[in-house]
């Protein structure tokens, strides 16, 4: 038993488009460990969100495996896959567009609890108003749409949502990078403190090398859909050994 | 809701399409207790002008039928297929478009080539053709006016579809597990739905045109009295007694027009114009 949740091996994944066709993915290797954030940093295009998608099977891969606690998530049925859903969840960037904007807050939430069979009936509406406070929302906050709370509100609501299946590992890609600073630094201590208590791993992905830092213990540069480099966060942003890395770090702002 | 009737309000044409199909409705609906005489009875002299004789205000026809109460019952004829119609077109159209959209590859494309057939065949026709084989009956004539005009919102809920699922709540829903049939009604469908709405003034008018056609040309239901089919029995007395054509035109005409702005305050209010296909 190593302790890894989740193991990557050789993911490729080429989109083919009018006469040329993109690499997304090229022969992409990791793992996560249980409790721990894999930070994912790369240029405009390099294969971040690609990842994340194959990840959850939203689509498929030319090739490569993905082991979830040793088990093949690529070989599951669609019935099986829907049932093994709630163990890996994700907080897309623009929660704006993540939710049917004809929903209530709170119906979107119930349903993971309600698909994943979390708790009984009755006890859902109290599951509820603990998830919403775990993110440290207001009850009544359900009754809303999703265009009626603010910026900051709908990125917790979008977690709450995450977590609503009691995931072991949640992709967040971008999922921070919309909010102003504040906002940004409040959310970061809520993941922080959300992997404390309850031990999830996260796969973090963001194009600010600050705050990927802040949050990751481990780091993969990817760059033309390869992972150009991993190790430890702060090895990784204080003397980065691939051009890409280096270029990543140039590009913060030297006044800190 | 309530600014969408403050909306609908501010319509000119939305308001003129409501207070002519609010008379007909009226006049539809409450056709027995306003004139409880048998539109098919023999009641006075044939052929009574219009304004003649207080107990027939619009005449009588050349069987000595009264012409207001049969007008009233036609408006009830009319209504009545034309909504249900278009009801059916819609419901089938969305389907169909939903499917084709959300299944793509072969599915699609044989969905869309039926779609194509049917559009090439104009809808009056089909209708016509429908009738003579199935024989006229409200079902029959029902289906054969919505067969005629389930291509457009097919359509145009098959784009919305494709755009719709490309969403990212559409990802998410994936993403916690949703079954595919839920996703398809409860994520995608809801949505997709307002553009194809924007439709119905246009459908519901055809079918209103398309079953009075059908009656005139004596495919109507024959139990029931029908503006096409006064319309087709005032023909041969089309020089001595024109009133007998003209007034059910007249009601043909304004439920028409009434459809059709009542529609246009609709979308308007909804504010889901600029997307018609
Ligand atoms: N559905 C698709 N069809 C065709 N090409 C695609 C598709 N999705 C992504 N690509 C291409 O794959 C490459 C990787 O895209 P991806 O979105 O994964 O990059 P990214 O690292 O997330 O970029 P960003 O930081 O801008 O979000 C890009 O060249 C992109 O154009
Ligand atoms: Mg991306």
């Amino acid at each position: 038993m190593s302790g890894d949740l989740l193991m990557v091996e050789g993911l490729s994944k080429r989109f083919a488009g009018r006469g040329r066709s993109v690499r997304a993915l090229d022969d992409v290797s990791f793992s996560i460990r249980k409790g721990e954030t894999l930070g994912i940093v790369g240029p405009s295009g390099s294969g971040k969100s690609t990842l994340a998608r194959v990840l959850l099977r939203l689509i498929e891969p030319d090739a490569g495996r993905i082991l979830i606690d040793g088990e093949d998530w690529r070989s599951l049925s669609p019935k099986a896959l829907r049932h093994r859903r709630g163990d890996i969840q994700m907080v897309f960037q623009d929660p704006l567009s993540a939710f049917n904007p004809r929903t209530t807050i709170g119906k979107a939430i119930m349903d993971p609890l309600r698909i994943h069979a979390v708790g009984k009936r009755h006890s859902r509406m109290a599951a509820l108003a603990e998830l919403l406070q775990r993110v440290g929302l207001s009850a009544d906050m359900a009754s809303r749409r999703i265009h009626e709370v603010s910026g900051g509100q709908r990125q917790r609501v979008a977690l709450a949502r995450a977590l609503a299946s009691r995931p072991r590992l949640v992709v967040l890609d971008e999922a921070l990078s919309a909010l102003d600073v504040s906002l940004r630094g409040q959310m970061l201590e809520l993941l922080v403190r959300l992997q404390r208590d309850e031990g999830i791993s996260f796969l973090f992905i963001g194009h600010d090398p600050a705050v990927v830092r802040m949050i990751s213990h481990r780091v993969a540069v990817m760059d033309q859909g390869r992972i150009v480099e991993t190790g430890d966060a702060d090895a990784v942003f204080s003397d980065p050994r691939s051009d890409t890395g280096k270029a990543l770090i140039a590009a913060i702002p030297t006044w800190r | 809701m309530k600014a969408f009737v403050r909306r609908f309000m501010s319509s000119p044409e939305g308001i003129a399409g409501a207070l002519v199909l609010l008379l007909l409705a009226l006049a539809a609906v409450l056709a027995p207790i306003i004139l409880p005489g048998d539109p098919a009875a023999i009641v006075g002299r044939p052929l009574l002008p219009p304004f003649s004789d207080a107990s027939f205000p619009l005449g009588t026809d050349q069987l000595g039928r009264d012409v207001l109460t049969r007008l009233v019952y036609g408006a009830q004829a009319s209504l009545t297929v034309g909504l249900s119609s278009a009801l059916v077109a819609i419901l089938a159209g969305t389907l169909v478009g939903t499917v084709a959209g959300l299944a793509g590859g072969l599915v699609d494309e044989a969905l869309m080539r039926v779609v194509d057939a049917f559009q090439i065949v104009p809808g009056f026709l089909l209708a016509l053709a429908f009738v003579s084989v199935a024989g006229p009956s409200l079902a029959v004539i029902v289906l054969a006016v919505g067969l005629g005009a389930w291509t457009g919102p097919a359509r145009l809920a098959r784009a919305e579809v494709l755009s719709i699922r490309e969403r990212d709540y559409v990802a998410s829903a994936r993403v916690i597990g949703m079954h595919p049939a839920e996703i398809a009604f409860r994520e995608v469908l809801p949505n997709a739905l307002p553009p194809v709405l924007s439709l119905v003034s246009v459908i519901v008018a055809a079918a209103v045109l398309i079953e009075a056609a059908l009656s005139f040309l004596g495919l109507g239901d024959p139990n029931a009295v029908t503006w096409g089919g006064m319309i087709a029995e005032g023909r041969n007395l089309l020089r001595s007694a024109p009133f007998l054509s003209i007034i059910p035109g007249l009601g043909l005409v304004s439920a028409v027009v009434g459809i059709y702005l009542f529609g246009e305050g609709l979308v308007e209010a909804l504010s889901i114009r600029g997307r018609r296909a």
